[in-house]
């Protein structure tokens, strides 16, 4: 029989309800554990750097010092951190200004509890989760720069893209930019055949993944 | 025994309705009595469900929470909806009043202070909250 040793997990996030949430959720999981959780920069910086966690959630948008700050002082000083920003944005700005900060990946706070722990897990047996939920990983980050040319879509395709990831309709597409329904589907269905994917929601992963929409 | 205070909460954040349907599972006072990610929903199960006090975000895809709840007043004059928020921002407040809302509570608020508030607007105490930034009272 083998001992599994728990993932450990910190989370700074200022809502009470949803720290709950998360702590109320882990403690019946065997394999992930949270080890601590704050509610400001400050304190969350503080209680990582005593005893450093496997994985570090922080909610960008903190009162005191940014998320975006902590992410850049806890990476400055725990290089081998898995840091994951969380965030209710997916604002250009807010992805890159994380990024940059040295976060290893994005998340939106729209996620499900069940869907996080999935993330979580994948994080802690070395794997690349994927998720319409996590709008930026680092390593799928410098993938997108390399493949970045191997897709071309014509500016309509990329305005049809757009609008899909705004979670129109084809309908609501058509009226949009004035075309008929059918010609959106042909659009769809091109831009289905070049980023090689399946659905409307992989269309728009592989889509922001690849920087051809924000 | 008392019956529970029956809760309604709507939020898009699936991890605030699971921390508050989790966190008073087990209360002698407050039952989470059903939750919704957005207004639409919210009204439909609201209607169905007739709770004591709604709590509302007011930031949800959709229809949003001030629109749900000017709705859910002129149908229900006297329930208790109050609107949740991240932010403390005065055209939030003011949209809030406008709707009809009976109050605005900062989403930080901690459980406990919560609970608290909750079952003292039941009882019709007075409240002082740093949370609470407008109160119909």
């Amino acid at each position: 029989m083998s001992i599994t040793i728990p993932f450990r997990v910190f989370l700074v996030d200022d809502h009470p309800l949803l720290r709950t949430g998360l702590r109320f959720t882990l403690d019946e999981m065997t394999d992930l554990d949270l080890i601590g959780e704050a509610a400001d920069g400050f304190e969350g910086v503080e209680k990582i750097l005593q005893n450093p966690p496997d994985i570090a959630l922080i909610d960008i948008d903190l009162p005191g010092i940014s998320g975006i700050t902590v992410i850049g002082m806890l990476r400055n000083k725990l290089p081998g951190l898995k840091i994951i920003a969380l965030s209710s944005y997916s604002e250009k700005g807010y992805v890159t200004g994380a990024m940059q900060a040295g976060a290893d990946g994005y998340l939106l706070k729209a996620i499900s509890i069940t869907a996080l722990v999935d993330f979580l897990r994948e994080f802690a047996q070395g794997k690349q989760p994927v998720s319409p939920y996590l709008l930026d990983l680092a390593v799928a980050h410098k993938n997108s720069l390399e493949n970045d040319e191997d897709v071309h879509i014509s500016p309509r395709e990329k305005q049809v893209l757009k609008l899909l990831a705004e979670g129109k309709s084809n309908k609501q597409i058509a009226d949009e930019i004035f075309l008929s329904i059918e010609t959106v589907k042909t659009h769809i269905k091109n831009i289905f055949q070049k980023l090689e994917v399946k659905s409307r929601m992989e269309a728009v992963i592989v889509g922001r993944q690849r920087k051809l929409i924000d | 025994m008392n019956a529970r205070i029956k809760v309604f909460l709507a939020d898009d954040h699936p991890l605030i309705r699971a921390g508050l349907s989790m966190a008073f599972e087990n209360d002698s006072k407050i039952c989470i009595i059903g939750t919704a990610d957005n207004g639409f929903d919210a009204i439909e199960k609201i209607e169905k469900s007739n709770p004591d006090i709604v709590l509302m975000d007011i930031d949800m895809p959709g229809l949003s929470g001030v629109a749900a709840i000017s709705i859910l007043r002129k149908t229900y004059p006297e329930m208790i909806l109050f609107v949740m928020s991240t932010y403390n921002d005065r055209t939030y407040i003011e949209d809030s009043k406008t709707s009809g809302a009976s109050g605005y509570i900062l989403k930080n608020i901690s459980i406990e202070s919560l609970a608290r508030l909750i079952v003292d607007v039941i009882d019709k105490k007075r409240i002082i909250s740093p949370y609470v930034l407008y109160l119909k009272q």
